[in-house]
């Protein structure tokens, strides 16, 4: 007697069973606990007039916005992080490709090297910032000795209105620039070396080589790196606050110090939840803008 | 005219010796097929000649250059890979047309070698789809036409068939014998199937651990092993070997004697033979089940066209032989196997033939 073939026990591939909605559940609850009601919390609270001293006192539509408009720090928070995010972003996807490209290979040195471009990621920004304050410490500091060999005297990055954010720009680079590199060295490692010896015996130059074999081989990891560093860098906060507290006069305050201070230190919480959905909307533009960069460029 | 030259070739890995003091004359426009067991160094030898290994020792010359020292680009060698190493991101046209444009070769004449080799190989529809969008046997065709457009002295293949299914494989290997006599082109080839080997090759270079064993025309290698490696590599079934004792000469020929007793006049010079023990090798097909040694049949091969017979000696050791396709056998049944000394082989203590 021919008798169908049949797999043992459990539900085939699109039964739904309502015990497997238990698999999914302690994430689920993760997931609308604090993500999903946050989300809806501050999208509600920047709507709302609410002071964390005086308490709620009602819906005010559309005000919490004209007011971040109106505000004298503001729009200048946002250019600066939109500047921080177009100054770090490119820097992390070229330095951590060129590194991922110098340091391919099974040397010994580049063993070592990888885990000292690594090793700083796992540094608190504390650390960090305490590090690179004692080298921008204006006529002792690294920085100003190295500056003075070029002839730049009594150049002091951190009371400066134009080298403020570059200079913060520096220091996040040089601290977690080892994410991006490990995550290229973890692309490069998946192109087959044939392909390689296929182009050597192509005549490919090393140029050429990078151009056609290396890049294209490795466009959906310059992609996500992109995806990833937009996100996290609209965040900067720390290494700001900690370093030039946001100063000189506002040059280098970012919007998370914004909203930090607004929500926290001047207690109008449904106005710094507007300030946050205007971080939020400029995150999900940028990235979603970026997302469609890289996939018209694959066609 | 542009003979490939192999002079005094070493490769170590380390303090491993992958190859050993090789040396070989590829004459122009041959079909050589390197053929050996896995892992004697068949590739290594063809990536040397690529360019993508370099030699520990020795040199590598094609016509009048000496290659060993030139990039892999620059020897005039094109190869095809055994996984195709197609460009993934590059349609059929930009792949063949790569090794072209790196040259700076002229806009129209790239197009016209394209359409040329796409043309020969059938594969002009595929133009413009990308590798991923293609069967193996059509990828297989593609990397052959990236080598072809680049009109190389040498074309090197590493098993370029390993990954095709049989039919395929034995159209692909009727289809590169015709590509090597329309373009009467050198052309080395690498693999461990011997079915491959003798069908395509005009000259085989057998190979084992590192050394070449034997380096003769299908025919020759098959008739003529010059050792009992060769000969049990090359021939399917496999060739006997038993082991014999020298009993007598007769004429100035060796006979020998089986285990079981039996007598098998060679035709191999009774003087010279050297001391130690000796192996006789016979193919299946000289193996007549007319009157002879007492055996008894075990396992029955069918084929189709003939079938192979697996007999135990009164003993105890096995040998095959064939008979027809529609031969009526049962296991256990007893057969007489008659021995044709004359097409016989006989092997030294260290494994070589024995010949006048
Ligand atoms: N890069 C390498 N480092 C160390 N040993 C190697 C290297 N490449 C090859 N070998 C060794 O050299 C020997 C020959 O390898 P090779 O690839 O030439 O074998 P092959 O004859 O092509 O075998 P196959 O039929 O399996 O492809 C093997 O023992 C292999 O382990
Ligand atoms: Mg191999």
């Amino acid at each position: 007697m021919a008798n169908p073939i049949r797999g043992s026990g459990g539900a085939a591939i699109g039964d739904t069973h309502a015990a497997n909605l238990l698999f999914v559940l302690p994430y689920l609850v993760v997931l609308i606990v604090l993500l999903l009601v946050p989300l809806g919390l501050g999208i509600w609270l920047s709507f709302q007039d609410y002071d964390m001293l005086g308490g709620w006192s009602g819906s005010v539509g559309l005000d919490n916005f004209r007011n971040l408009l109106d505000d004298p720090i503001f729009p200048g928070t946002v250019r600066n992080t939109v500047v921080f995010v177009l100054i770090t972003t490119p820097a992390f996807v070229g330095l951590g490709l060129f590194l991922a490209l110098a340091l391919n290979d099974s040397l010994r040195r580049s063993s070592v090297l990888r885990a000292v471009f690594f090793g700083s990621s796992v540094l608190s920004v504390t650390i960090v910032t305490l590090i690179w304050r004692l080298v921008y410490l204006p006529d002792r500091g690294l920085a100003a000795d190295i500056l003075a060999l070029v002839g730049l005297h009594s150049f002091d990055p951190v009371t400066s209105e134009t080298w403020a954010l570059p200079a913060i720009a520096v220091v996040t680079v040089w601290w977690i620039i080892g994410l991006p590199m490990t995550l290229f060295l973890a692309a490069l490692q998946q192109i087959p070396a044939e392909l390689y010896e296929a182009a050597a015996l192509d005549h490919a130059s090393r140029f050429t080589t990078l151009r056609s074999i290396t890049l294209p081989s490795i466009r959906r990891t310059i992609a996500v790196v992109a995806v990833i560093e937009i996100v996290l860098q609209f965040q900067l906060f720390g290494q700001a606050l900690l370093i030039t507290g946001g100063g000189p006069n506002n040059h280098s305050r970012p919007i998370v110090q914004f909203i930090y201070e607004s929500g926290f230190r001047d207690l109008q919480l449904g106005f710094a939840a507007a300030a946050s959905q205007v971080l939020f909307a400029l995150m999900l533009l940028a990235a979603l803008g970026q997302m469609w960069l890289s996939r018209r460029g694959e066609d | 005219m542009t003979n490939l030259s192999l002079r005094q070739v070493s490769k170590r890995f380390g303090h491993v010796e992958v190859i050993r003091d090789l040396s070989l004359e590829i004459p122009a426009g041959e079909f050589a097929v390197f053929l050996g067991p896995s892992g004697c160094g068949k590739s290594t030898l063809l990536r040397m000649i690529a360019g993508l290994e370099a030699p520990s020792a020795g040199e590598i010359h094609l016509g009048h250059m000496r290659i060993d020292t030139v990039r892999p680009g620059d020897r005039g060698v094109a190869m095809v890979f055994q996984h195709y190493a197609l460009y993934p991101h590059m349609t059929v046209r930009q792949n063949m047309a790569f090794g072209l444009r790196n040259i700076g070769t002229p806009r129209e004449e790239i197009t016209r070698k394209v359409a040329e080799a796409a043309e020969m190989l059938e594969i002009a529809p595929l133009l413009d789809r990308k590798p991923g969008q293609l069967s193996g046997g059509q990828r297989q065709r593609v990397a052959i036409g990236r080598a072809i457009v680049k009109q190389p002295q040498a074309f090197l293949f590493d098993e370029p068939l390993s990954n095709l299914d049989a039919a395929l494989r034995s159209r692909t290997r009727i289809e590169l014998a015709r590509l090597h006599q329309r373009m009467q082109t050198t052309m080395v080839f690498v693999t461990h199937d011997q079915v491959e080997a003798m069908t395509m090759a005009t000259r085989i270079v057998v190979m084992n651990q590192g050394r070449i064993e034997q380096v003769g025309t299908p025919m020759e290698v098959y008739q003529q092993p010059r050792t009992r490696f060769v000969a049990g590599f090359v021939g399917t079934p496999a060739m006997n070997f038993l082991p014999v004792a020298r009993v007598e000469e007769r004429g100035g020929h060796t006979v020998v004697r089986l285990p079981d007793g039996t007598e098998i006049a060679t035709l191999v010079p009774a003087d010279r033979l050297p001391s130690g023990d000796l192996t006789l090798g016979i193919r299946a097909e000289h193996i007549v089940p007319v009157e002879g040694a007492e055996a008894r049949v075990i396992v029955i091969e069918r084929l189709g066209e003939r079938t192979l017979i697996y007999a135990d000696l009164r003993d105890g050791s096995t040998v095959v032989y064939d008979e027809p396709g529609d031969v009526r056998l049962e296991i256990g049944q007893p057969v007489r196997l008659a021995f044709d000394g004359t097409a016989a082989h006989l092997f030294g203590p260290d494994g070589m033939t024995l010949r006048g």
